[in-house]
């Protein structure tokens, strides 16, 4: 019995690994460009100079391989955070990093003193510094939390409420720079990098989060799905097995801070895919992280490439940046989960 | 091997109250140790300390003669198995995996067949071998304690420390849970439970340590320790004991 539930807890992860690569070059054959598939897998093996292989290399391709990777890392995130924390409604975008990311862009924008939008592309003299902001705020707000979790003594969920009532003051700021300081187009500029986009990465920036992923992210909430279901249970449970649920907190909030705010803070805000993916994988494979934790990762990767997806093709050419379509599609669907969630005895 | 635990002279403090007053207790292999006391005496902290997730200000736990502090957190959870009052239901955690994360002392990276096995036992011996993929959330209270039961011995401990066993449980699994940890001990394993139900205690312990207000009030068998003296000036109840079936009952209803 048991190894018949095993059994299909490894076909449900295997399906949707393959879903995700079947859908890589179904993704990138849609767009203004039309292709057939055959073409798009001729360049794919067989790169050379034509215009759709520059479409496809140096377009599509990218963004989608951004979709899976940054996916990944929002779906673990989600998953972890939410184990480790034993919260449903603890995430990296509830802990306030996507607000935070979103003040640094102004105050860099700021700094820099110019941004532009040309053919709804966002043009900024120095991207590098925006993203560097970015993270550098994100990162900030992680070190606040950390010390309200170990010098404050806060518990799990009051950490989860001051970390959004923080979220709520970087507003605040964010809104009250833009009053006072930005002009017009600035505002445009911080407002329009706050729907994140992933036609906005760049391959060097791409092969960095992606190092970061495998190189840390992935392994680490890997080696610790079986250190989150004891946490689940309860912390003087993780003691006595030997586990430092402290220990594990602070170190699941580092790695997952990382992997976000370094993808927040090239591709803009997110939001949703690190709440849904481990409520709905949660329900294709239960609450065990052996194979929740993957399973959520490559959930992350399938909503957020079918996001990215619709947003490329429903009203094409017009490019609806990923973050408005995570968000239009995930609130209605986060509500369904937990709905029949629920039904399901699903409490947490 | 014998196993031995002791504890000496232990002092726990929560800020102004002492939870723990020099406390001190001795038990060996194939024994059965009820602590048992009025609500705030002192019993779950001292398992508490037993088991080394809460460090006393004074005083020592001996595992086989060697401090507890001395032996690494890991090795500690390896033989010391604990079965707490309550755990937390969240996450739609199946009772196959929770009852894994008992193996966790044993696990690196991932679940060999062997903890598998050791999983499949442990659910074996508790009767829960067909709620395995049920979640956590779907138990009753008895399914629950026996699955907690079932996490704790999956990871094969010399000492079992149980907190309230019997406070979910209906007669016929009080009676089941029992004839339980009496095989168990019969095994050679060390028990160690806190416990409120007097008659419970006094039917399946070796010996029995009476808490008041973190100290020892009175320690041995069961029969010495259960006297009409002894509960009245520590519970304030006038009890009816009938030792033939070794039943403790408060004397008014």
């Amino acid at each position: 019995m048991m190894k018949h539930s095993i059994r299909k807890k490894q076909l449900i992860l295997l399906s949707l690994i393959f879903l995700t690569f079947i859908l890589v070059p179904i993704s990138i054959s849609l767009g203004w460009y039309k292709a057939s598939l055959l073409d798009i897998l001729r360049v794919l093996f067989m790169p050379d100079k034509s215009p759709l292989s520059t479409v496809v290399w140096d377009l599509r391709l990218r963004r989608i391989l951004a979709a899976i990777v940054i996916g990944a890392i929002l779906g673990g995130a989600g998953a972890a955070i939410q184990a480790s924390m034993r919260n449903p409604l603890a995430s990296p975008f509830t802990f306030g990093l996507s607000s935070a990311a979103s003040l640094g862009v102004a105050v860099a924008l700021l700094i820099l003193q110019g941004g532009a939008i040309q053919r709804f592309q966002i043009y900024v003299y120095n991207p590098f510094l925006v993203s560097t902001f970015a993270f550098i705020f994100s990162l900030l707000q992680v070190s606040i939390i950390l010390l309200l979790a170990y010098k404050a003594g806060l518990s799990a969920g009051a950490l989860v409420l001051s970390a959004i009532a923080i979220s709520f003051s970087y507003q605040a700021i964010l809104y009250l720079l833009q009053y006072l300081y930005l002009n017009e187009i600035l505002v445009s500029t911080v407002v329009f990098w706050t729907f994140g986009d992933l036609g906005r990465i760049a391959w060097t920036e791409f092969d960095l989060v992606a190092l970061t992923s495998i190189a840390i992210v992935f392994p680490y909430f890997i080696y610790r799905s079986l250190d989150y279901d004891l946490i689940l249970s309860g912390d003087e449970l993780a003691k006595s097995s030997g586990v430092r649920p402290e220990r594990i907190r602070l170190e699941t909030t580092i790695v997952a801070a990382l992997g976000t705010a370094l993808a927040t803070s090239f591709v803009g805000v997110i939001g949703f895919v690190c709440l849904i993916a481990p409520h709905a994988a949660r329900l294709l494979v239960g609450g065990g992280h052996r194979y929740l934790m993957p399973t959520s990762m490559v959930m992350g990767s399938l909503i957020l490439t079918l996001s990215d997806t619709m947003g490329r093709t429903i009203i094409a050419p017009t490019i609806i940046p990923v973050g408005i379509m995570t968000s239009l599609v995930g609130v209605p669907l986060l509500v369904y989960l937990l709905i029949k969630g629920g039904k399901h005895g699903h409490r947490g | 091997m014998v196993i031995e635990v002791e504890v000496k002279g232990v002092k726990v403090h929560y800020k102004s109250v002492k939870a723990l007053d020099g406390v001190s207790l001795y038990v060996k292999s194939g024994q059965i140790l009820s602590i048992v006391g009025p609500n705030g005496a002192g019993k779950s902290t001292l398992l508490k300390v037993i088991n080394g997730i809460l460090k006393p200000k004074i005083g020592t736990v001996y595992l086989n003669q060697k401090s507890l502090s001395e032996i690494p957190l890991r090795e500690v959870a390896k033989r010391m198995g604990i079965v707490p009052q309550s755990i937390h239901l969240t996450g739609m955690l199946t009772v196959y995996d929770f009852v894994m994360t008992g193996r966790r002392p044993y696990i690196d990276f991932m679940p060999s067949k062997k903890d598998e096995e050791k999983v499949y036992e442990a659910l074996k011996i508790v009767g829960a071998v067909d709620l395995a993929e049920r979640t956590l959330e779907e138990l009753s209270g008895g399914e629950l304690q026996r699955v907690i039961i079932a996490r704790a011995l999956a990871g094969e401990p010399e000492v079992l420390l149980l907190d309230e066993p019997t406070s979910n449980l209906d007669l016929k699994y009080q009676i089941e849970t029992q004839k339980l940890v009496k095989s168990l001990s019969s095994k050679g394993l060390i028990t160690i439970m806190a416990i409120h139900d007097l008659t419970y205690a006094y039917r399946i312990s070796d010996k029995m340590l009476m808490l008041n207000k973190g100290k020892v009030f009175a320690a041995g068998k069961p029969e010495e320790v259960l006297t009409s003296k002894n509960i009245q000036e520590v519970y304030g109840v006038k009890p009816l004991i009938i030792a033939e079936h070794k039943l403790v009952v408060p004397a008014e209803a």
